[in-house]
């Protein structure tokens, strides 16, 4: 039996990423340390994030750990340390100072063995490199659960295509979620890096996609429980990743996501909205503009109503608002958005008499980004708002001295929209001289002259 | 509320093949910066549509 134990214990001692495991298996941990070690250190050269694993599982003490030796929480204490490396190893696999210095975790703490689910998530990104394989080739013969479908692909020593991946995640949502949980957790832990972020987000993308088309060739009924079942699922990643406003990346790749799941899905607007407060809720300055990008789309696909409060607050502080809407709307529908938003602001001023939204919609109007139709409705949302604010919201008429001069200007206006005011002012049957009292100024003459 | 009428918008079919283009054209390690990829994914889904009827 002795001699049997001794064979596996061989046989596990020459599992390696880098030698034949013949020559592995005549390797004393003392000579390894020192090739990993060098690994190690060249990693801390490139980035001093590694520089306190050097006190752990790279210290010279190591040398002498034993697993098999540990208690539980000892274990536990390690895998934790090995999962943080790990996750910070990850932009570097394709460097082979990050192979020397895997190569000591496997071979002294055998992570290959005790931690084969967190490495192969750490792989994964460069599941089409030769390396992929050769960790293939040193795993347990029984894979996790959530990565038994890599089986052939370790059997035959190839490297898996992307479309296997997609197709795995888009069918499998266990392996969707363990991806993303990978992705998320590196991020939470400021671990992240830009390989891993397009990686998720290109297989998300595909496999939301491809999930939606599924769906859609199903009953309607089945559809809706469907989309209920995928809402569960992606909801929760898409919420956490949205607001994650430390990691830039992460949010861009989610707002790619959103496009991707709101424009090919048919959402109910109350879904819609949510993931619109929820874009606002997290962007920064540097992700304000793929952001507007995404709530641009996504305003598109909900029905034409007013921005929720969130969304029109988190509009409100952007600086030079419309300008942008101009330049997005060159490559993207941007007129719900803005109308949603003028429709809005002019609420606001109603409900609560604030009249500094009335510039922005004024700009909007000027800078023609509204179509006809959606700019005779908001003309005619400023001339109700003209009836309706009232002294218990605006008791010292500034809002309605701010919405005179608006509707003056507009009135005024050269082109298309002197013209739409005055074609509102008499489709809607409007009292020109109670206005005009309303707001204690003269508007007739000018919209006579703008009609001429 | 106004809603503006004659408001038909419909999910954009992309077909699979081309996102699959997209990614397939280098593997992750060697993808352009993720604001590249929402710019190329965004026009594939938002390209402006020719026949808006969004009023």
């Amino acid at each position: 039996k002795e001699a049997v134990d001794l064979k596996a214990q061989k046989a596990a001692h020459s599992k390696s990423l880098i030698f034949e495991p013949r020559i592995a298996a005549t390797q004393n941990f003392q000579t390894l340390y020192s090739i990993c070690r060098e690994g190690f250190d060249d990693l801390c050269r490139l980035d001093a994030h590694f520089v306190s694993f050097g006190t752990t599982i790279f210290s010279e003490q190591s040398r002498d750990e034993d697993r098999s030796q540990m208690t539980q929480d000892e274990n536990a204490e390690l895998d934790k340390k090995i999962e943080s490396f790990l996750r910070l190893v990850g932009s570097r696999l394709r460097l082979s100072p990050a192979i020397k210095a895997l190569e000591w975790l496997i071979r002294r703490f055998r992570i290959h063995q005790y931690n084969t689910a967190m490495l192969i998530a750490t792989f994964l990104p460069y599941h089409s490199l030769p390396a992929f394989t050769t960790l293939l080739d040193i795993l347990p013969s029984t894979l996790p659960a959530e990565f038994r479908f890599l089986d052939p692909y370790k059997r035959s020593l190839t490297q898996p295509p992307r479309s296997v991946l997609v197709h795995r995640a888009t069918h499998h949502p266990e392996f969707m979620s363990v991806i993303s949980q990978y992705t998320l957790q590196s991020c939470r832990s400021q671990q992240h890096y830009p390989v891993l972020i397009s990686f998720w987000a290109s297989i998300m993308l595909e496999a939301v996609t491809g999930m939606l088309d599924m769906m859609r060739s199903g009953r309607r009924s089945v559809q809706k429980s469907n989309d209920q079942a995928l809402l569960h699922q992606i909801g929760p990643v898409l919420s956490e990743a949205l607001v994650m406003d430390k990691v830039s990346d992460l949010q861009i790749a989610a707002y790619m996501i959103t496009v991707a799941y709101v424009s090919h899905g048919d959402l109910d607007d109350a879904v819609i909205t949510a993931l619109m407060d929820q874009v606002v809720e997290g962007w920064t300055p540097s992700t304000v503009r793929p952001g507007l990008v995404c709530l641009s789309i996504l305003a598109h696909h909900r029905s034409a109503k007013q921005t929720s409060r969130k969304t029109t607050k988190a509009l409100l502080k952007i600086s030079g608002l419309s300008d942008m809407l101009v330049v997005i709307g060159k490559e993207h529908t941007v007129e719900k958005l803005a109308y949603g938003f003028c429709v809005a602001l002019v609420d606001r001023l109603v409900r609560k008499g604030e009249a500094n939204g009335l510039p922005i919609v004024e700009s909007v109007i000027s800078k023609q980004i509204l179509s006809e139709q959606q700019l005779g409705f908001v003309v005619k949302s400023l001339i109700l708002a003209a009836h309706k604010t009232e002294d218990d919201v605006d008791d010292e008429g500034r809002a309605r001295k701010a919405l005179a001069s608006t509707i003056v200007r507009l009135s005024q206006a050269a082109g298309d929209t002197g013209r739409v005011f005055a074609k509102t002012i008499e489709d809607t049957g409007f009292d020109v001289e109670e206005l005009e009292m309303k707001l204690g100024t003269a508007i007739r003459p000018k919209l006579i002259a703008s009609q001429t | 509320e106004n809603d503006v009428e004659g408001d038909g918008v419909y999910p954009v079919v992309v077909a699979p093949q081309k996102l699959a283009e997209l990614f397939n054209a280098a593997p992750a390690f060697a993808m352009p910066p993720i604001e590249d990829m929402f710019n190329q994914v965004t026009k594939l889904f938002s390209s402006k549509p020719a026949t808006t009827i969004t009023a």
